[in-house]
């Protein structure tokens, strides 16, 4: 036993003195691991940034970009080496170059002797920069020379290179493209927060690293830059767009007005233009913004009770959230005469209607118990399907949804898309899908009133993709604002085909609504909206707001161009136009016909119609494409047939009379909050409070029967229930 | 050597103080070095709490408790302890099967090696550093009641399966301890036996063994003997650099510590490594992180401190007044023998990384806990040696 103790001992020596000699090996490797390990100390937080992806517009104008930008860092430590010798003079240089506080920097190098970075200041511009590396050199020229007696070297600042986010047209289309976080890793609001992730990029980053020679090496692994987003939006379509919005806030004044412009054929958006619009580059800044208290009102997300509730602070943050919003497509109201052309788009397709109907129109009709009546008082006379679009006529609306019914109705509302996402590539998208009645809940004076327009909620977007699947023959295009998602060589990452989501009509149906629409410009109530030498379409839409009786509406216009194959679409809406008469719809039209006049000739869309009069001197070509004017030419008959009418409609005011909505007191306490802004709730699509109002607001839409039967008067007054006169 | 001397009656009884002294010694020292090597790490980490010293403390506290145990364990004579071989050793298998089969285990970073109360992830000790002692007891007791027959068959398997059976249990999750348990049983029936030529066969069977993994690996892993993840640990010993970001880091960050330390270190705060580079250097890597410091000087100084201590534990076994004493301190020798010589191994790459813990100076409760009660033990037999003045 003795020996063999003796003999694990000495097998224990021999092992650890082994290890020794393996120790030594590996130290004799000394300073290629010294310097390892200090590179490794140097390198391994270096990060190098990369640079957001840019967001064009579709000619490639930069609509947001990146501007390369410098952090000044101090490293106390290097500044402090070798007995601090060099201290006084970087000190020096940096007071003496940049101005900064000489106590400041002498503080951080008192408290933070050993730190190794110390951002002094942020986002220098390349000239600024440049200041310093010149004063260094000239700095060094004069000590070289002898010229200054001053001592040391200037160590221990370095700049680190960042991007910073820009955008060139400041508030150009600035709801639409949002902006990003200043260090530009995340995107807020519009396209920069909808497409964050293919904006951003990866971090590179540099290290070292040991060859097969275990020698360090430097080795830079380059960052990824962030995507390029090619948009469809055209800049100078949406300045158009923008000067008329501003303009008209200028002068006139409204709550809110939006306006879409779009290609219908394939639901390309070419501008969206709101009021309130802000400066990108610094979105905090509401000095070019409707005051807080109007921004906080509106769109209605916000009661009055819940406005006097927030402190100053709050006011501020949801004021400044309310004008970074998309109103086209967070916003829902009612949209009025417009969305008639979807009723009668919707009996042609089921054949409930052929088109050569006509229709009594007394002033009102009694639906349900109640007298609703047309804006016309006084009766439009006999109309047939065309002429009911072309003035605009509710009588003739609600014989068509009659002939309809509730569940072909409340289908095609949702064939077109209402109550739904029109999936546009945008966030916060509203759908105002607890703002609809399904078949069920659908009251015959529900119908008469959704026939219309009114008592049910839809945003803009939702209304110009409808539009579009009946001015293209029937296919429901996603709208949307991104056609191309490219690399920073330009190599294309993704191509954003249209989608189309589904058929909406027949190309028939399709084409017999151009053509009621290019009537109603012709000789009904768009009338306003004609550019000479151009065959156009337009509906107007002029929708009373809750509460009803307070003289507030929503005016809109649509239009479409050229008549027969529509290469563009606009979406005016004017949300309480600041006029003594609010229900005049001409304030959209004129904006809409502004606009459309300036962006025609720029979009190659040509007068196709001889002018007429004096005035064709100044238009050259147009006579060339008249023989392809098929609308005109096939409805020509018709055509006369309006003129031979005896009716003739020319009033743009369209709402239905006041008299039968009026009164709406009780209502209007059951859902205070609710009140003139049924989207309030609607857009905000943030779990349970959406789905409650969902519920609550059709029951204001069931409000009229019970009003109505307080107006017996006005009952008596009307002729009661004619029925549709047939031809 | 500064052994002192008591008088009990006629015959003096013997007390090793060298060993105690050196027992004292590498503690203070593994005490500073845990400060020195987690302080950076620790102050990010628990910055809210204990801040920099949170390893030392806690390190401490263990020491404390385990130094008090050591010093009563020691005063009591050794062959007391033979009462507890067997219970110790039943209690050790249950609570490695509890461990291993029931939710008393606790896993941490991927093992399950702890014992804890289940469902409150709130651990008590590591049972593998209970199994070392109480194996070690177990078989210095069988084998001293045996030792007439020490070279039969059957007492070789019985004495196999004592020890095979903890090996076993503890090697499914840790195979360093499982490692360390076995080769104590080696030693010990080694010290015992009578014939030699089985232990170079033994020998061979191993570097066989050794062999065919390196060489045969794939096959081996695909035959389910060897497991993926400790086939990937061998490739990674054969060229760390290779796999620089993945298995090889550790190691690796190792190396770059001792070789920049040089001949006299950085001195003792000064390592860069620790900041961050070198994964748990408070832990396994300790000795990287002293090379750093103190350079090979202070490793050297290390070993040789260790060497003075497994000389000591050689000392106390041959005078031992049995053969149970002898076998006892023989058992605690191999312990500590294997454990140093196997850690450096792994930090210098000798051997493929595996977690193994140098005694003493790593970080860790109930191994320094159960380390002082072998040191008592060990003492204990030294305290029973009388001599005549």
């Amino acid at each position: 036993m003795q020996r063999k103790l003796v003999l694990l001992f000495l097998a224990g020596t021999v092992m650890l003195f082994a290890l020794s000699v393996v120790l030594f090996t590996i130290a004799d490797n000394d300073e290629e691991y010294k310097q390892i390990v200090l590179k490794q100390q140097s390198y391994e937080s270096r990060e190098i940034a990369y640079e957001r992806g840019e967001i064009l517009d579709r000619n490639g104008t930069v609509l947001a970009g990146n501007e390369r930008v410098y952090n000044l860092i101090l490293d106390p430590k290097i500044i402090l080496e070798n007995d601090g010798e060099n201290r006084e003079s970087t000190v020096n240089a940096l007071v003496e170059c940049y101005g900064y506080d000489r106590e400041e920097i002498e503080n951080i190098l008192d408290t933070q002797p050993s730190s190794s970075y110390v951002r002094y200041e942020r986002q220098m511009d390349e000239d600024r920069k440049a200041m310093f590396d010149t004063w260094v050199e000239e700095y060094e020229a004069a000590q070289k020379s002898g010229e200054t007696e001053a001592k040391g070297d200037v160590v221990g600042v370095w700049f680190e290179e960042e991007y910073k986010r820009v955008y060139p047209y400041d508030s150009l289309a600035s709801q639409v493209v949002g902006f990003a976080s200043a260090d530009g890793t995340s995107g807020r609001m519009g396209l920069e927060a909808y497409y964050n992730n293919e904006l951003t990029g990866v971090n590179g980053r540099e290290y070292g690293y040991f060859n097969d020679d275990a020698t360090s090496e430097r080795v830079i692994e380059p960052a990824r830059n962030g995507y390029t987003l090619v948009t469809t939006l055209d800049a100078y379509v949406q300045q158009v767009c923008e000067k008329y919005v501003n303009e008209y806030n200028e002068q006139v004044g409204s709550r809110n007005t939006g306006v879409i412009v779009m290609n219908p054929q394939n639901g390309e958006v070419l501008a969206m233009a709101m009021k309130n619009s802000y400066n990108l580059n610094d979105p905090s800044d509401m000095s070019n913004a409707a005051p807080i208290e109007e921004l906080l009102t509106m769109s209605g997300t916000f009661s009055q009770e819940k406005i006097d509730q927030m402190t100053e602070e709050e006011k501020k943050t949801n004021a400044m959230n309310e004008m970074w919003k998309n109103h086209c497509v967070s916003d829902t109201f009612e949209p009025g005469s417009t969305a008639k052309t979807f009723t009668i788009a919707a009996a042609l397709e089921e054949g409930k209607i052929t088109g050569n109907e006509t229709y009594l129109c007394n002033g009102a009709l009694r639906v349900g118990g109640h007298n609703i009546h047309c804006h016309n008082r006084a009766g439009h006379g006999v109309l047939t399907v065309t002429q009911t679009l072309m003035s605009s006529c509710n009588v003739g609306l609600m014989y068509i949804a009659q002939a309809e019914g509730a569940e072909v109705f409340t289908r095609y509302q949702e064939i077109f898309g209402f109550g739904q996402s029109t999936g546009i590539d945008l966030p916060y998208e509203a759908t105002a899908a607890g703002l609809l009645y399904s078949a069920e809940d659908m009251g015959a004076a529900d119908l008469a009133t959704n026939s219309f327009g009114q008592n049910y909620n839809v945003t803009m977007i939702q209304i110009a993709a409808a539009y579009a699947s009946i001015l293209n023959g029937g296919n429901y295009y996603e709208p949307r604002l991104v056609k191309q998602i490219i690399d920073e060589e330009g190599a294309v990452v993704k191509n954003m085909e249209p989608v189309l989501v589904r058929k909406t009509v027949s190309t028939s149906t399709a084409e017999f609504m151009k053509n009621a629409l290019y009537q109603t410009v012709e000789g009904g109530t768009g009338q306003k909206a004609a550019i000479e030498g151009y065959a156009m379409g337009g509906k107007t839409g002029t929708a009373e707001k809750l509460p009803r009786g307070n003289e507030k509406y929503v005016v809109s216009f649509v239009a479409d161009v050229p008549a027969d194959y529509p290469e563009v679409f606009i979406y005016v809406a004017i949300d309480e136009p600041n006029v003594e008469k609010q229900s005049d719809s001409s304030q959209a039209t004129e904006m809409c016909r502004n606009i459309l006049r300036e962006i025609l000739p720029y979009l190659n869309i040509y007068p196709t119609e001889e002018i007429e009069g004096e005035e064709t001197e100044e238009t050259e070509p147009a006579q060339e494409t008249d023989g392809e004017e098929t609308p005109e030419e096939g409805e020509a008959g018709e055509g006369e047939e309006a003129d031979s009418n005896p009716i003739t409609i020319i009033s743009s005011e369209e709402i239905y009379e006041e008299g039968g909505f009026t009164g709406d007191g009780e209502a209007d306490e059951e859902n205070p909050e609710d009140g003139e802004n049924p989207e309030a709730d609607g857009e905000s699509a943030e779990g349970g409070e959406s789905g409650q109002s969902g519920e609550e607001n059709p029951e204001d839409g069931e409000n009229p029967p019970a009003d109505g039967e307080g107006q017996s008067d006005g009952e008596d007054a009307g002729s009661g229930e004619d029925p549709p006169a047939q031809e | 050597m500064a052994g002192k001397k008591k008088k009990r009656e006629k015959v003096r009884r013997y007390y090793d103080y060298s060993l105690l002294v050196t027992i004292v010694f590498l503690c203070c020292f593994g005490l500073i070095m845990i400060y020195s090597s987690s302080s950076y790490m620790a102050a990010l980490e628990y910055a809210k709490s204990d801040g920099a010293a949170h390893y030392m403390i806690r390190q401490a506290q263990a020491l404390a408790l385990g130094f008090v145990g050591m010093l009563i364990i020691s005063k009591i004579d050794y062959h007391f302890y033979k009462h507890f071989a067997v219970l110790g050793y039943v209690v050790s298998v249950v609570v490695m099967i509890l461990v291993n089969y029931t939710p008393f285990g606790i896993e941490r970073n991927g093992s399950r090696r702890w014992f804890g109360i289940p469902g409150t992830n709130k651990s008590l000790f590591q049972p593998a550093e209970l199994v070392k002692v109480a194996l070690i007891l177990a078989l210095a007791c069988a084998i001293s009641y045996l030792v007439k027959w020490i070279d039969k068959l059957r007492v070789v398997i019985l004495l196999l399966v004592i020890a095979a059976i903890p090996t076993y249990l503890v090697i499914t999750n840790n195979l360093s301890s499982g490692i360390i348990i076995f080769g104590i049983a080696c030693v010990m029936y080694f010290v015992a036996s009578r014939k030699k030529l089985r232990f170079a066969v033994i020998l061979a069977v191993v570097a066989a063994f050794v062999f065919v993994v390196l060489e045969f690996g794939d096959q081996l892993v695909s035959l389910g003997i060897l497991k993926d993840y400790q086939l990937e640990r061998i490739y990674v010993w054969q060229d760390p650099g290779a796999y620089p970001l993945d298995g090889g880091y550790q190691v690796l960050q190792g190396l770059y510590a001792i070789g920049s330390g040089g001949l006299f270190g950085k001195g003792l705060g000064n390592s860069l490594q620790k900041l961050g580079f070198v994964p748990e250097a408070q832990n396994d890597m300790i000795f990287s992180i002293i090379c750093e410091e103190l350079g090979l000087f202070g490793a050297g100084c290390l070993i040789m401190l260790f060497l003075f201590m497994i000389w000591r534990f050689m000392v106390i076994a041959q005078n031992a007044p049995d053969l149970f004493g002898g076998l006892l301190v023989v058992g605690i020798m191999a312990h500590i023998a294997i454990q140093v010589i196997l850690n450096i191994a792994v930090v210098t790459n000798t051997i493929p990384n595996t977690g193994i813990t140098l005694p003493f100076i790593s970080y860790g409760g109930s191994s320094i806990v159960f380390l002082m009660a072998e040191m008592g033990l060990a003492l204990s037999v030294s305290n029973q040696i009388t001599y005549e003045k």
